[in-house]
């Protein structure tokens, strides 16, 4: 990638009407702006022209999922063997974890945001983050954490706690 | 990681759309999985999803493994190896080992190869390459498959535990293996027929006992395994054989004995029963421990592998 391409910048607008002006090599992470740009004849442009609205993430979030995107995008490009990959949720990077110190919330608007935007290290990690909160944890521990009601009947409960025994410490 | 909630009532597991809730679930541990499910009604819910996107199909008919233990000279170094065949898109499959970070190899292969042929050809030459160190090895294979065995076993002079689940003839192995063996865990299936007598009869390819079963006592156990139907074996019948077998032999060390092993048994619950002598073999062996659903790879050392059925 030349200089210039790298120099290269489109417009967001977050839903509350937000302009970021963003690196094409950073937001190349997204796969729907990057198709976005490809389907308006727009990716070899210099000048992209209008902001592109990001309708359903707002000026707080779009910050986030762009200093992500500005961290990672230099990253090698992951093999594309999702299938086959093991799930492993230890190996999130440091600098990931800091990242994602944030309460439930923003980790939920960080989600929609990554699968809207279709940033799929974005969301693998956020997700991680969510499967790991549970790590440790027992059921009911795991219901504060995630402030889920017990809607199980005694029986149901027993039922779902015998098929689970292999899981007790 | 506790992550604070800002409002009392937002949960993100009940916010999240299913697609997304269930992708968090998907990268849950198994046993993160099974606490899950056990909140409520919902995450029970959304485990089963998850597990209908992994294990759609019995993973016993598109998938083997064998994992081997191969101890280094100071036996503090367990290298296992993940063997796998995966079916990648419609016609091309491909064959993986995996060791445990230091090795991958992967093997792609139209789908009019003889997968299993070519699996035969790698396994044999890892166990060529570790035969006089491996220790401990598990195989797990599909009912259907006429799989080679001739893997060498003569050549496993050091091998003490034998973890087998599949279509395998026991018998034949047992006869093949050069020294007595500590351990032999067989996972049955209702499906799979096993010849007890071939099982029971290569007994002296078992380590023996320190206080030798008689073939009397030989005969109480085959009635007690004879008594349930292998489909129907469960929990209890294993906790009364263990008992039985106990006052038996007035020794509970000297269960160094062939154990077949219902897919839904709780091993946990077995190891305990058996008393301390095996707690070393729980750190040492990951043993597939089959759910109901069949989608868990636990290992008791607490390191855990997701099962992931690619064909999901």
């Amino acid at each position: 990638m030349t200089d210039a391409a790298q120099e290269r910048s489109i417009k967001l607008l977050s839903s509350d009407n937000e302009t970021f002006q963003v690196p094409r090599n950073v937001i190349r992470l997204s796969n729907t702006i990057n198709t976005l740009l490809q389907d308006l004849g727009l990716d070899d442009e210099e000048d992209a022209g209008d902001a592109i609205p990001v309708q359903n993430v707002t000026s707080t979030i779009l910050k986030k999922v762009i200093a992500w995107c500005q961290h990672h995008h230099e990253d090698p490009v992951a093999a594309d063997d999702s299938d086959s990959r093991e799930k492993r949720t230890d190996d999130i990077s440091s600098w990931d974890v800091e990242f994602l110190k944030v309460d439930q919330g923003t980790l939920f608007e960080l989600i929609l945001a990554a699968n809207y935007l279709d940033i799929k290290g974005l969301l693998d990690v956020s997700c991680k983050t969510v499967a790991n909160m549970i790590k440790g944890k027992s059921p009911e521990e795991i219901r504060r954490t995630f402030n889920i009601k017990n809607d199980f009947t005694p029986e149901e409960e027993e039922q779902i706690r015998k098929e689970n025994a292999w899981c007790e410490d | 990681m506790d992550v604070p909630t800002e409002k009392e009532t937002f949960s993100i597991i009940k916010s999240l759309p299913p697609e997304l809730a269930i992708m968090v679930v998907d990268r849950m541990g198994p046993i993160e999985r099974g606490k899950f499910s056990q909140c409520s009604k919902l995450c029970n819910d959304l485990v089963k999803d998850v597990k209908k996107k992994t294990t759609s199909l019995d993973f016993r008919d598109n998938r083997t493994y064998a994992t081997i233990h191969v101890s280094s000279q100071n036996k503090k170094t367990f290298y296992k190896y993940y063997y796998t065949f995966e079916k990648v898109g419609e016609e091309n499959f491909k064959i993986c080992w995996k060791s445990d970070g230091k090795e991958d190899w992967r093997v792609k292969l139209a789908d009019d190869v003889d997968l299993y042929k070519v699996g035969c050809q790698l396994f044999r030459s890892l166990i060529q390459k570790y035969q006089r160190s491996i220790e401990s090895l598990t195989l797990c294979i599909t009912r259907d498959q006429n799989f080679d065995f001739d893997f060498g076993f003569e050549k496993l002079t050091h091998l003490k535990y034998l973890t087998l689940s599949g279509n395998f003839d026991v018998g034949k192995i047992m006869t093949k293996l050069p020294n007595p063996l500590y351990y032999l865990f067989i996972f049955v299936d209702e499906s799979i027929s096993i010849d007890f007598d071939q099982v029971f009869n290569t007994r002296n390819r078992l380590r023996i006992p320190r206080h030798p079963i008689n073939n009397e006592q030989l005969l109480k156990i085959r009635a007690k395994y004879l008594d349930v139907s292998i489909g129907s074996l469960s929990e209890e019948n294993i906790a009364d054989f263990v008992k039985s077998y106990q006052n038996d032999t007035m020794n509970h060390n000297a269960l160094n004995y062939c154990w077949l092993i219902n897919g839904q048994f709780d091993l946990r619950k077995l190891w305990r029963l058996l008393g301390s002598e095996e707690e070393n073999y729980q750190k040492m062996l990951p043993i597939r421990h089959l759910t109901k659903r069949k989608c868990a790879l636990l290992n008791f050392d607490n390191v855990i592998l997701t099962w992931r059925n690619p064909m999901g």
